[in-house]
């Protein structure tokens, strides 16, 4: 067992060799494009110098920013994963009880009017949403402290970028979770229990944990519309992570720190998939037997 | 209350029409709303900050107001909006002539050219569209300069955001027609000797319409809050040639100057994106149906 997840763990790493190659080319090109004079060496001179400099952690330095990149970058990711964090767990908390709401209480008001509500948020920009959001609560109301976009005075506020965040996932993960109750209820082990004359708490029981599964894996499957919310909205409230360092970087053609986002963003996908990649073969025997891996099963 | 489904009707129908104006003026240069040429009108230093003329007490001669530059709000969202949502056409059809014909390719051809090609797809499937719309504006300006940059704004994020989203229509396109390919009908063709060309043209091409015409208007309306996000955040219009999104990065930054110039402007991006949500929805409900 260990074997073979260390063999699929190993394969996956060495899918994930030609990714890179391609990402590091990409980066490449983006510097390169930028700082054209050759200086005497030749692309793939420049290439492989580029390459190892960024397998030791350095990205070079940002004119822009007169800073080394690569400093810069990790000074500021734990922000962003903060952020990222409390967005998700917010998210969780609104959505789980929003989507039980309007899967058991789908005929009536109060679950009509959760769905609206969802439809709503899902449906206007976050920019939209981010200024109003700001303008009301911070500017108007003064109920948290106020950095208005572009220039980073004032105090940064983790509440109003989690909220605006939390709201457009928990407005997906509702309606999964909806749409998988009302699926659930529908099928025959539930029209079992209630023959059984079970009383209906423990068959909303029974179709809640078969709901939230989905829930999870979207959830999981996600990060890449959170990753590019999270940039947007950092932007909006001045949070000092590095979805703001991006945005500025691509507004301001900075060069060095676009090709060290674009390396890094890479390595977190490729990391986020091998993870829940190996995680799933771990816990799930029919993935592991798509792998032809024998298994458990006769 | 009957009369409020009538009444969103109406408001959404308007606001899709708005946006079809404003794509067709963007793209052809044809003006459907201003009389004297689709310029932006601006009055003198006294007109600053003046707030719409239906407010009570407003002495102001502009409906909407005007911003910090005394500059006529009700143009300058017209000509907001024809950028935005004309950028948001031009890159749904640039990512429609990447997607469909890479994913014609790899779903016609099978072999490796579909593994090379479905293979990009899924390395650039987990990126977020607007991550790589952002990241190649971003390189794009790094190597060109200013000026010749901005000139060509409106088609350089156009190409970004499609660059962002050709996969959308690569993969459904390729799997409708790896479907169809082994069905009957197209071996039959086969065997009435009909070149590979005329195959995909008369027996796969309409098969795959399908898939792309319920992508077409959600695609739309993301391509347009992809603009809009990214003239927020600085890497896209500048502040002269103003996009939906740098009006709101503005009533953001003079926030506490005007409300009307952070409401007028949000109303022109949403009303149409929700129109457009609403319709898509309807069709795919007739089509069901």
């Amino acid at each position: 067992m260990i074997k073979l997840l260390l063999r699929y763990t190993l394969s996956r790493l060495f899918q994930a060799v030609p990714v890179m190659i391609v990402a590091s080319l990409l980066a490449f090109a983006i510097t390169a494009a930028a700082n054209p004079e050759p200086q005497g060496s030749s692309m793939a001179e420049r290439y492989a110098g580029y390459v190892f400099a960024a397998l030791g952690g350095s990205f070079g330095t940002s004119e822009k920013l007169s800073a080394s990149v690569g400093a810069e970058v990790m000074q500021r990711l734990p922000a962003s994963l903060e952020l990222a964090i409390v967005a998700f767990v917010l998210s969780l908390a609104i959505g789980v009880p929003a989507g039980l709401a309007a899967a058991l209480r789908g005929r009536q008001r109060s679950g009509q009017a959760v769905m609206a509500l969802a439809t709503l948020v899902s449906s206007v920009p976050v920019i939209v949403s981010g200024t109003l959001l700001l303008y009301i609560l911070a500017f108007k109301l003064r109920w948290f402290p106020l950095r208005l976009p572009g220039t980073g005075a004032g105090e940064a506020c983790l509440f109003l970028p989690a909220i605006t965040l939390a709201a457009f996932q928990a407005a997906q993960s509702m309606r999964l979770l909806r749409d998988g109750i009302e699926r659930t209820l529908e099928s025959s082990f539930i029209r079992f229990a209630r023959s059984r004359g079970l009383p209906r708490f423990q068959i909303v029981r029974h179709a809640v944990a078969n709901a939230l599964v989905p829930v999870v894996t979207a959830a999981v499957s996600q990060t890449g519309s959170m990753l590019a919310l999270l940039v947007v909205a950092e932007t909006i409230f001045q949070w000092p992570g590095a979805g703001a360092m991006f945005a500025s970087a691509a507004a301001a053609g900075d060069a060095p720190v676009l090709a060290a986002l674009l390396l890094i963003t890479a390595v977190v996908f490729l990391a986020v998939s091998i993870v829940s990649g190996v995680l799933s073969f771990a816990l799930d025997p029919r993935i592991r037997r798509a792998h032809g891996a024998g298994g458990d099963m006769p | 209350m009957k009369w409020v489904p009538a009444i969103l009707v109406i408001v959404l129908a308007l606001a899709a029409l708005y946006v079809a104006l404003s794509g067709i003026s963007a793209l052809t240069g044809v003006q459907f709303f201003d009389a004297g040429g689709g310029g932006i009108d601006a009055g003198g230093p006294e007109d600053r900050l003046l707030p719409p003329s239906f407010m009570p007490g407003s002495a102001s001669r502009f409906l909407l107001g005007t911003n910090a530059e005394s500059q006529d709000l009700w143009t300058l969202i017209q000509s907001a909006a024809q950028f935005s949502f004309g950028t948001a056409a031009l890159a749904i059809l640039l990512a429609l002539a990447a997607g469909v014909p890479a994913g014609l390719a790899a779903g016609f051809a099978g072999g490796w050219i579909d593994r090379a090609i479905m293979r990009l797809a899924s390395w650039h499937e987990p990126f977020p569209p607007l991550l790589s719309a952002l990241l190649a504006d971003g390189a794009i300006r790094a190597a060109l300069l200013p000026a010749d940059y901005f000139r060509h704004i409106m088609l350089i994020l156009a190409v970004c955001i499609a660059f962002g989203r050709w996969h959308q229509f690569a993969r459904p396109v390729r799997d409708a027609v790896s479907q169809v390919r082994f069905q009957p009908y197209v071996d039959a063709a086969r065997l009435m000797a009909l070149t590979p060309s005329q195959i995909a043209m008369d027996h796969i091409l309409p098969n795959v319409l399908t898939p792309v015409q319920v992508l077409l208007l959600p695609a739309f309306a993301f391509a347009a809050m992809d603009e809009s996000a990214l003239s927020f955040m600085g890497a896209g219009a500048p502040a002269v040639a103003p996009s939906l999104g740098s009006l709101l990065r503005t009533a953001a930054l003079q926030m506490g100057s005007g409300w009307w110039l952070w409401l007028f402007p949000a109303l022109a991006l949403t009303v149409p994106l929700l129109a457009v949500n609403a319709v898509s929805a309807w069709t795919q409900d007739r089509r069901r149906a």
